[in-house]
């Protein structure tokens, strides 16, 4: 059988017409995700074992330390609304992949700069085994609840879509760890970012396979 | 304003009307939208791939996108980027789809390029000539000079030896279109084999 083409095409197009509801916005979408992913996150991560003590604390007395957070929740913002941006057509994606790119940079590198001059001084207070396991388990209810929502719309670039999310939704859990678990940039990396970037690759993996061709 | 940029503005008004009348399910309006759109992106795809029949195949690759993607166009933002991202994406498919048949049809033509030879010679020449090697290396000349659209359907038809449906329905085209590409791809060859004898 082949398709339809020219009138004919429009024709049936355009017969029974139905309605159509228009899907959140991609900055709603992207807040409402958010909020979600990390409500789901952080109960997790508080059901599966205390937080490290002390860490608010650390919060408000360790600017690096702040920064460094700030950057993981950045990077989980720019990388949900970058998915969402992908996922309309002629949506301003450009600018929030450059934003995603720098707050990545910056992040790995201040924790970099952390192997030689931590934030603080490196610690096993509040470690949790498996925290690694823990970091790729809590992201997956947000990459499933991210892709059903990108389903519902029209993505072009399906696997940089699929990246997008899979960042969003491997660096809450990553960033949560670096709070709930021990203290210590290699270790983070190790644990808490790593699997953080494993979750991201299967996002790119998965985009192709999950998300409708336009 | 000048006139340029008050006809764009015009379209850009009729457009956006259209699509928010189609999105609560006006059919005539959807219906006269499309139609014009159709032209739009015949121009845009013709001037963006070069090759008609690509194009032509892009125009409605891009009206069904249109239309799955007809609920994710925001009324408070301009009609016209949102259409041209995904025209430009199923600009970007079928040029990629073009390469990929001029890769593949370069492969076969590697592997068939003899029987080929012999195939068309024989129509051509005597068999006391048709082994020559030299004439393989002309056939596949020859089938580099054709157009990518009627290089695919003698790849199709009378080197994988396909149904003249089979091949349509792998083209997305209709058995009358393939047939026609193939009738007239067969003629442009054998003109060029008299123009340039083996």
């Amino acid at each position: 059988m082949t398709a339809p083409r020219g009138p004919r095409l429009i024709d049936e197009l355009s017969a029974d017409l139905e309605p159509v509801r228009r899907p959140l916005r991609e900055d709603a979408a992207s807040a409402l995700w958010l909020a979600a992913a990390w409500c789901v996150v952080v109960a997790l991560a508080w059901l599966s074992g205390p937080f490290r003590p002390g860490f608010a604390g650390q919060l408000i007395d360790a600017p690096r330390f702040a920064l460094e957070s700030a950057l993981g929740l950045a990077l989980g913002v720019a990388a949900v609304v970058g998915a969402f941006s992908l996922a309309t057509p002629g949506g301003r994606s450009r600018g929030t992949l450059w934003a995603l790119l720098i707050v990545t940079v910056a992040w790995v590198g201040l924790l970099a700069i952390g192997l030689f001059a931590p934030a603080l001084a490196p610690s096993s207070l509040g470690m949790r085994s498996g925290c690694n396991i823990q970091t790729l388990l809590f992201s997956l209810v947000p990459l499933g609840a991210g892709f059903w929502a990108l389903r519902r719309r029209a993505v072009l670039n399906r696997r940089l879509a699929g990246f997008c999310l899979g960042a969003a939704a491997g660096s809450l859990p990553a960033l949560v760890m670096q709070w709930a678990c021990m203290y210590d940039p290699a270790h983070a990396f190790m644990a808490h970012l790593g699997p953080g970037a494993l979750v991201a690759i299967a996002g790119a993996l998965l985009g192709p396979r999950l998300l409708p061709r336009l | 304003m000048n006139g340029g940029q008050e006809s764009r503005a015009k379209e850009e008004a009729r457009w956006a009307s259209g699509m928010r009348r189609a999105q609560e399910g006006d059919a005539a309006a959807y219906r006269a939208l499309l139609t014009e759109l159709d032209g739009v992106l015949r121009a845009y795809l013709t001037r963006v791939i070069g090759e008609a029949s690509l194009a032509e195949d892009g125009v409605q690759e891009t009206l069904i996108a249109v239309h799955k993607a007809r609920h994710t166009w925001d009324s408070s933002r301009p009609f016209r980027p949102w259409l041209m991202a995904i025209a430009r994406h199923k600009a970007i498919d079928m040029l990629r789809r073009g390469r990929n048949l001029r890769d593949a049809t370069a492969s076969h033509a590697d592997e068939e390029r003899v029987q080929m030879a012999v195939e068309w010679r024989a129509d051509e020449r005597s068999a006391a000539e048709e082994n020559r090697p030299e004439a393989a290396l002309e056939v596949d000349r020859l089938l580099a000079r054709l157009p990518d659209s009627f290089r695919e359907a003698i790849v199709l038809t009378k080197l994988e030896g396909r149904t003249v449906e089979d091949a349509a329905s792998r083209a997305a085209i209709s058995t009358t279109a393939m047939r026609s590409r193939v009738h007239r791809a067969m003629r442009e060859l054998r003109r060029w084999i008299e123009e340039e004898p083996l």
